[in-house]
């Protein structure tokens, strides 16, 4: 653990977060990230006249189910496919470094577009009085639920050549992680499970989070549950050619 | 400079390397030669450490590769069957980022690229999108991607396939230039690859190595016997019959017919004579001519479907 493992890291992770920008993947990405959200807060704001933003963040983590798994689906199946991870992995790097560049790239870039929605409060503290505690607890949030989102989808696109599957298999698998502590589905869980299920669920600890509460409990939970699958995915990438 | 001890690779029940032993000298040009799913790839994908052995080691410089990974990664330079480009990326960038990762030093990265991009030819590309690159181009910047750091053993999986004839003969030529410094392993299926750019070729079969040596000892090996082309001037019937009666002949036959009364023979020597000059003097000493004399080599390819059958 020298400065060159995390410069080795560094020069991944400026490869990686360049790749977004060197296609229109990312234009379209933030544009539409943009589009949707600011249409769906804003058809509802002016009519609950309210000057929060708790709205948007409500919707958030739906966008996001959508965003991330689109994000990460190629991240590994595109190299499983070109070949190109061939090259990747027999650079003296080791497949953790890998792993790490990968996710702190997409992490990056889901920050960048995160950034370009602070014309939101923005807007919204220039037409009444905006608290600016659950706001900035929402984004701090929202970035914890968008990394593990990204950890579990970077770990599905290991898993697979084909990039349609990873997104579909993300998606699902973020959506399981999300919905599993909410109250409609708690209800109807056996008694025993609801605490474990309650605790699971990604979607709890965000709203906790967005009310401007930062917890260590759930600051734990979302740095864990990133942790876990970043070093399931370096497993998986350490197994190649074990079959 | 590498050692593989009895090194072999499962997946499951199916054996793709059978307890391969072979070292390989400093400064060697290796030719890997086999047919398809023969083992040639992943041979080399375990010396490059992209996959781990069921069994056996590596050492490359007396490092083992399942202990220092890192440290023998960066004395090879690799480039796979399939030559691994980042599509969207130019080839300055993507020359870039290897240079980085190989950690040549910031001050010097433009100057190495400038050099590699000489060797390889690449300057009128320079700037292209890596998508927009011929197939000829693509296998060069995938060969500036393996030379980048200036490793001392290259490691080239099929690295003339899909090419056409005059992109061949130009990588060919580079890596035998490369092969002046370098230890260099190259696999091929193509036989006459061999000839023209190894110093020793090993033959692979199923997992095994067959055969071993320069193109010139595995030819030998497997013929052990010579055959002489030889046209004469001269009665067909009496020619054939002198020549069957003299001493270490194992056999000859007709073969071609120019004129009336000039035919072409094979000749077959016994325990690998050499009955040239004997011959010779028997076409002197019967007043006949000789228009045409060549020793005719068992071809590799002979070789090569022998072992590998």
């Amino acid at each position: 653990m020298n400065k060159k493992y995390f410069e080795t890291i560094y020069i991944l992770f400026k490869k990686e977060l360049m790749s977004y920008f060197n296609s229109p993947i990312a234009y379209i990405f933030i544009g539409v990230f943009l589009v949707t959200g600011n249409w769906l807060f804003f058809k509802n704001f002016f009519l609950i006249g309210e000057a929060s933003m708790r709205g948007y963040f409500e919707l958030l983590p739906w966008i996001f189910l959508f965003l991330c798994p689109a994000i990460t689906m190629r991240l590994w199946s595109e190299e499983k496919k070109a070949g190109t991870i061939e090259f990747l992995l027999t650079l003296p790097v080791t497949d953790w470094q890998v792993v790490w560049g990968k996710f702190l790239g997409a992490l990056a870039f889901l920050s960048i577009a995160l950034a370009t929605t602070f014309t939101l409060p923005i807007t919204i503290a220039s037409l009444g009085n905006l608290d600016w505690g659950p706001v900035i607890g929402s984004y701090i949030g929202s970035l914890l639920l968008g990394g593990s989102y990204l950890s579990l989808g970077l770990f599905i696109s290991s898993l697979t050549k084909n990039q349609i599957i990873a997104f579909v298999l993300g998606l699902a698998a973020c959506f399981g992680f999300f919905i599993v502590g909410a109250n409609f589905v708690l209800m109807g869980a056996p008694q025993f499970l609801v605490p474990i299920m309650n605790f699971l669920g990604l979607g709890n600890h965000f709203y906790n989070i967005a009310k401007g509460v930062i917890d260590t409990k759930d600051l734990i939970y979302y740095f864990s549950f990133i942790f876990i699958f970043l070093w399931l995915n370096a497993r998986m990438i350490e197994s190649r050619g074990w079959k | 400079m590498i050692e593989i001890k009895n090194l072999t690779k499962k997946f499951g029940n199916n054996v793709i390397l059978d307890n391969i032993t072979l070292t390989v000298k400093k400064g060697e040009i290796l030719g890997f030669l086999g047919p398809n799913g023969a083992g040639k790839t992943t041979t080399m994908k375990i010396i490059t450490s992209f996959w781990s052995p069921t069994s056996g080691s590596i050492l490359i410089d007396n490092i083992d590769v399942a202990n220092d990974k890192i440290a023998t990664r960066q004395k090879i330079g690799y480039l796979p069957e399939t030559v691994p480009l980042y599509e969207d990326m130019r080839v300055y960038e993507y020359l870039k980022f290897v240079a980085e990762m190989r950690g040549i030093a910031k001050t010097e990265i433009k100057k190495r690229i400038k050099e590699v991009v000489d060797i390889c030819g690449l300057r009128s590309v320079i700037k292209q999108p890596i998508e927009e690159l011929s197939k000829g181009f693509r296998q060069r910047v995938g060969l500036a991607q393996a030379i980048m750091h200036n490793p001392e053993i290259l490691i080239l999986d099929e690295p003339t396939t899909g090419l056409d004839p005059n992109q061949i003969v130009e990588i060919r030529k580079l890596i035998k230039d490369l092969g002046r410094e370098k230890t260099v392993i190259f696999s091929t299926h193509i036989l006459g690859e061999v000839s023209a750019v190894c110093d020793r070729a090993v033959i692979i079969n199923k997992g095994k190595i067959v055969g071993e040596g320069s193109p010139e000892e595995l030819t030998k090996k497997a013929g052990g016997k010579e055959i002489i082309y030889v046209k004469i001037k001269g009665p067909k019937d009496a020619v054939l019959e002198k020549i069957s009666r003299m001493e270490n002949v194992a056999k000859v036959d007709f073969k071609d017919t120019e004129s009336d009364n000039i035919h072409g023979y094979e000749v077959e020597s016994k325990n690998e004579t050499d009955i040239r000059e004997s011959l010779a003097k028997l076409v002197m000493d019967n007043d006949w001519g000789i228009l045409e004399f060549n020793k005719k080599a068992v071809s590799l390819e002979d070789v090569f479907r022998e072992l590998t059958k």
